[in-house]
């Protein structure tokens, strides 16, 4: 039996009290590690409640320093930090909320080369990244490594989510059975071109965060082989069937896709 | 039949939904769209159409009471 401490007994006793999280649940979620790829809008709630939740070890990666522009929706950072790597703002606001963390940094943009390495040692990895090429990598390689890939991204009021859990090849599609390649640059906003609502980064970064707790507890049906589409002007969500697409370049029957491609970057890349 | 559009095609369209008197298949529905609102042909060209929220492929017959949704991916995170 985990010997959880005084203090982890009051932190945790909410999630305790679930039958579905229990002391064991939370004894799997201590020694788990999830990997967070963009500390930025989605990032920041995300990493926020997985770090409340006692994930034990959250990895973050990020390559930008914090911007006055971020902090209408990035609440991990705040005034006095802009200017500091997000990395650093992100493992300070984290280490104040909870000391049982450990925050891992990787100050530097997700690459083919250095993806692999990256990803190898975590249980879960969330999409948090504003741009298609790093969002096609991130998930080939999960594909590759068989990592469980929490992937959302979001526009103006809109919201999208998916899980692909690549340790269930066989059965779960993946980001390519949607979108086979990424859109010709220029065809869909990118990058800084579009505004976005800040609270849309807390629902969706709030429902990756849920979906990996999800994956690492084994409980309830996870986002596999759904589309989440949020439309916060209604505040409609809908949820799409996905099937796994034979023809996919990469987890289909004839693959194409057989190494990691890097896409080229069309525009400077902000989380 | 009702076809729902998000995202860039939406902003795009300016308009969330339609109504469409279609028979026939995605297919020929995507052409439909494709001459109806050239400015997002290249985009139609590259986004898979849901039916009655489910994924479907280009041949897959429709009746004219369907919903049909349109999802171009995002990229903001």
């Amino acid at each position: 039996m985990f010997q959880f401490t005084e203090e982890q007994i009051k932190r945790y006793a909410r999630h305790i009290i679930l039958p579905e999280v229990g002391g064991k649940g939370q004894e799997k979620l201590l020694k788990s590690k999830v990997l967070v790829i963009g500390a930025g809008g989605l990032g920041s709630p995300s990493i926020y409640y997985l770090a409340a939740a006692g994930v034990g070890t959250i990895g973050i990666v990020d390559f930008d320093v914090v911007d006055f522009s971020n902090l209408q929706r990035q609440i991990l950072h705040n005034t006095e930090r802009v200017g500091i790597p997000k990395v650093e703002s992100a493992r300070m606001t984290v280490e104040k909320l909870n000391p049982d963390v450990k925050v891992i940094t990787y100050n530097t943009m997700i690459n083919k080369s250095n993806i692999m390495d990256v990803i190898k040692d975590y249980d879960v990895v969330l999409d948090g990244t504003d741009n298609f090429p790093t969002r096609f990598l991130i998930n080939d390689a999960c594909y590759f490594m068989g990592k469980p890939l929490v992937s959302a991204a979001m526009l103006r009021f809109e919201g999208q989510i998916s899980v692909f859990d690549f340790r269930d090849k066989e059965h779960s599609p993946c980001y390519r059975c949607l979108f086979p390649e990424p859109p010709p640059p220029g065809l869909v906003p990118s990058c800084q071109e579009a505004g976005i609502l800040g609270s849309i980064g807390g629902i969706m970064g709030c429902i990756q965060a849920t979906e990996a707790i999800k994956l690492l507890l084994g409980i309830g049906e996870p986002l596999v082989g759904k589309l989440l589409v949020m439309d916060a002007l209604s505040m409609d969500f809908r949820k799409v069937k996905l099937r796994k697409d034979p023809g996919c370049p990469l987890c289909g029957n004839n693959p194409t896709i057989r190494e990691l491609v890097e896409y080229e970057q069309v525009c400077d890349v902000h989380f | 039949m009702k076809v729902l559009y998000f995202a860039v095609i939406r902003e795009k369209l300016k308009k969330n939904e339609e109504e469409l008197d279609f028979k026939g298949t995605v297919k020929e529905l995507k052409e439909l769209l494709k001459t109806k609102y050239p400015e997002v042909s290249e985009l139609l060209e590259k986004v898979k159409f849901a039916v009655n929220e489910e994924y479907v492929e280009e041949n897959y017959q429709l009746k004219g009471d369907e919903k049909v949704a349109i999802i171009p991916p995002v990229s903001g995170g």
